[in-house]
């Protein structure tokens, strides 16, 4: 029965028909490759050929070699723009991580009350629009009325400049971006309902209180979950432009002159597109090792506990 | 194997998707072209329109063209409502010749400050005019050829610039070609609240006309509270003063030396400027003075803080007065030229232009109607409701006469005549490389503010090196 069937399955994919099928799927799947490969591929390609250039978008590209990428290494606001993107990767995202997986436990407690609308609390803040997020957020950290510093000075402490601060700014950012984890929660709620329940029903028997229970079996079970998840808070953080566009263009100081908003600066205000073009490149090749790096060593789709 | 194929496949996409970000950049070159256009006989005629609720006597020139145009405005607010009565004065007095204006909201300065103008450039679908309050920025995209030259236009509609300020001349003129029509042009001067000077014991019939007396009345307002302020006496770093090029130019520093093409950033001018705000960041925290201006407060809010009474003072153009008009009429303030150090520019000031340009490759014709639109803005009659608001100033001296607040005795109208007279007055750093050094500037600035260890002359030697490098390599 089972040679019969793989033989038919052998037939049928020499066969008429399956190469018939084949071709309309093609067909039906044509609008996206000719889209991804005008508008992705052409791009990326002729981004690497600009990055090569003394490109200013108007007149014709000159060839320069790497000299884009070694000046890019000269360039002290690069260097800034590269350590401020490194501070919000190595604080801002185990933080936001760390409150996102755990508020994520807590949502998916059955014996607390209220979750159902707790997640819809936290999910709330991701619906506002970033504009709207970044002008409100303006008020909040506002030094002198802003809701954060009055809280702070009701328990007698002094408010920094958050974001007229060089030295609070960023730390102001991460807080927003916790603020706005509740996708992340979302995810991770999922995630930990896969959980089969007789795992955390076998821990209670042997005496395991709740965070026993979620440190030895949700979070290595939930493991590719959060991979992913700081994944995609990597790739954001290096690709967050509207939030200090709006609201410090990258000051006081440069604090908070993030990798993309200096490649937009660079692209679209000062002229220097094959400059810029070379800033994305090395974005792609860091982006990639980073994860690469995550993916070995918290080695992906091994979930064993 | 295959699972580290796939996950490398997966780390590709991923920046793939990254990258898709920047890469829809590349456009196609637009050439650099240079229009000649045929000189017609220019037949022009009066003509009363209606403009808002008024009725303006207007000139009206016939070049033997008809037809649309598009045309950008970097205008918003009340400023847009102003221009949609321009537009449609401008397209009823042209109705008979078929001339028709389109007009577009593009802020942030006509799509010049957020890359938009360089996209549609570079795509194609640039307008056919547009005015931006970017007059540095405008002025590097001359530089990169993005703009028309308009001497062969501006025959051809018969608009005489010669009588312009030379001090716009500036702006106008790239390589001895005019690319850039200011419309009007701003002063920029001290305000003070007179209640607060007063409050202060300070003699509010002489204001501060030194830096030395500007610093003496700074002191005297501040009010320390605990261990931050209730009130500064200014921020210098504050509205106009936070402009790249404005407050160097009062202290007579010239970033760019047009002559011999070098950037000039470490003349003692300059480096006296530097100190003079690093002496306020010493003196008064810029974390403490910045908890101030800092927010929404901006120059068209009433939160600004001298409209709250938390600066008695600050350096500002004109317009503010149609700003305090606005959101704090019962606020008292007194406009009085910039105090300069002894070897400063005294009684002068930067100007700050809104300035016309058409893109190139905009097709002749409709080139020769968009410039028909900037002669008709240059009216007295069409300007005078603009100057009347913001307090702009007209380009060319004698067109004072024609405007309402010169003709009903005003003041301080005829303080911004005798400041926009000075020979000094011009706008600085204007060159191919005008956005960058701008902001590379003010970065400086705020490192120099926010870390009052390093050296003004070491930081400033090495951004003119930085930026020489770059204009070099153009």
């Amino acid at each position: 029965m089972k040679k019969n069937r793989s033989g038919k399955l052998s037939e049928y994919s020499q066969s008429k028909m399956r190469k018939k099928e084949a071709l309309h799927g093609l067909l039906f799947v044509s609008p996206w490759i000719i889209g991804f490969f005008t508008f992705t591929l052409y791009p990326i390609i002729s981004s690497f050929y600009y990055s090569l250039c003394n490109y200013n978008v108007i007149s014709r590209p000159r060839f320069i070699g790497f000299m884009n990428y070694v000046n890019l290494f000269k360039d002290k606001v690069f260097i800034k723009a590269c350590q401020n993107t490194l501070y919000m990767i190595l604080i801002g995202v185990p933080l936001t991580t760390l409150i996102a997986v755990l508020v994520s436990l807590l949502l998916n407690n059955k014996k607390l009350r209220g979750t159902g609308w707790m997640r819809v609390v936290f999910f709330i803040p991701t619906l506002v629009p970033t504009v709207v997020a970044c002008l409100l957020w303006i008020w909040v950290m506002q030094p002198d009325s802003g809701i954060v510093n009055t809280v702070l000075s009701y328990l007698h402490i002094p408010g920094p400049g958050w974001l007229s601060s060089p030295t609070w700014a960023k730390p102001a950012f991460i807080l927003m971006m916790i603020w706005t984890c509740g996708n992340a929660v979302i995810i991770y709620l999922a995630g930990l309902q896969d959980v089969p329940e007789t795992l955390y029903d076998a821990a209670a028997i042997d005496g395991a209180n709740f965070w026993q229970q979620s440190l030895l079996i949700s979070m290595p079970l939930i493991r590719p979950t959060i991979l992913y998840n700081v994944t995609i808070l990597i790739i954001g953080v290096f690709q967050w432009f509207a939030e200090p566009y709006i609201m410090t263009e990258g000051g006081p100081s440069n604090a908070t002159m993030f990798y993309s908003l200096y490649l937009y600066q660079n692209a679209f205000t000062f002229f220097k597109m094959g400059f810029a073009s070379a800033q994305a490149w090395i974005m792609l090749l860091v982006a990639m090792v980073i994860i690469l790096v995550l993916f070995k060593v918290f080695r992906f789709n091994d979930t064993e506990i | 194997m295959i699972r580290k194929r796939r996950n490398i496949l997966a780390v590709v996409a991923a920046g793939a998707m990254t990258m898709s970000l920047l890469a829809g950049c590349g456009g196609q070159i637009a050439p650099v072209e240079t229009v000649s256009v045929e000189t017609t006989e220019s037949n022009t005629t009066s003509k009363t329109v209606a403009m808002g609720d008024r009725q303006i006597d207007v000139e009206v020139t016939d070049i033997g063209l008809s037809g649309s145009f598009t045309y950008w405005s970097a205008f918003t607010g009340d400023s847009a409502t102003w221009e949609q009565e321009r537009v449609d004065a401008f397209n009823e007095a042209y109705k008979d010749l078929g001339i028709t204006c389109e007009v577009q909201y593009v802020p942030d300065g006509a799509g010049i400050n957020n890359g938009k103008l360089l996209s549609a450039i570079a795509g194609g679908t640039a307008p056919d005019l547009l005015i931006t309050d970017n007059p540095t920025s405008a002025y590097q995209y001359v530089a990169e050829g993005s703009f028309m030259p308009l001497d062969e236009i501006l025959k051809q509609i018969d608009l005489d610039v010669n009588s312009f300020y030379d001090g716009c001349k500036d702006v106008m003129y790239y390589e001895d070609q005019c690319f850039l029509i200011p419309q009007d042009t701003n002063v920029i001067m001290l305000y003070f609240r007179p209640d607060i000077a007063k409050e202060c014991g300070l003699d509010i019939d002489n204001p501060p006309t030194t830096l030395d007396e500007l610093d003496a009345w700074a002191e005297a307002m501040t009010v320390a509270d605990g261990d931050n302020y209730s009130r500064l006496g200014i921020i210098p770093w504050l509205d106009s003063g936070d402009d790249a090029f404005v407050l160097p130019f009062f202290f007579g520093a010239d970033p760019y030396d047009k002559e011999n093409k070098k950037i000039n950033l470490t003349s003692e001018n300059m480096v006296s400027y530097m100190e003079w705000i690093q002496s306020y960041a010493k003196k008064y925290d810029p974390e403490k003075i910045n908890a101030f201006s800092s927010g929404l407060g901006g120059m068209f809010s009433p939160d600004h803080p001298f409209m709250t009474g938390k600066v008695g003072m600050t350096f500002t153009g004109n317009w503010f007065t149609g700003a305090l008009r606005a959101y704090a009429p019962d606020v008292e303030y007194t406009a009085v030229p910039v105090p300069v150090p002894e070897y400063g520019r005294a009684k002068s000031s930067t100007f700050g232009c809104n300035v016309f340009a058409i893109p190139n490759g905009t097709d002749p014709e409709k080139a020769s109607l968009a410039a028909l639109y900037i002669k008709f803005c240059e009216q007295g009659s069409v300007n005078d409701d603009n100057f009347c608001q913001w307090r702009s100033i007209p380009v060319i001296d004698a067109a004072f006469d024609d405007v309402t607040l010169t003709k009903e005795g005003d003041p301080m109208y005829a303080m911004e005549r005798e400041i926009a007279a000075s020979p000094e007055n011009g706008i600085p750093a204007l060159c191919s490389v005008s956005a960058e050094l701008s902001t590379q500037f003010q970065t400086l600035r705020e490192n120099l503010i926010y870390d009052t260890s390093l050296d003004p002359a070491t930081e400033l030697k090495t951004l003119e090196e930085q930026m020489q490098a770059e204009m070099d390599s153009k």
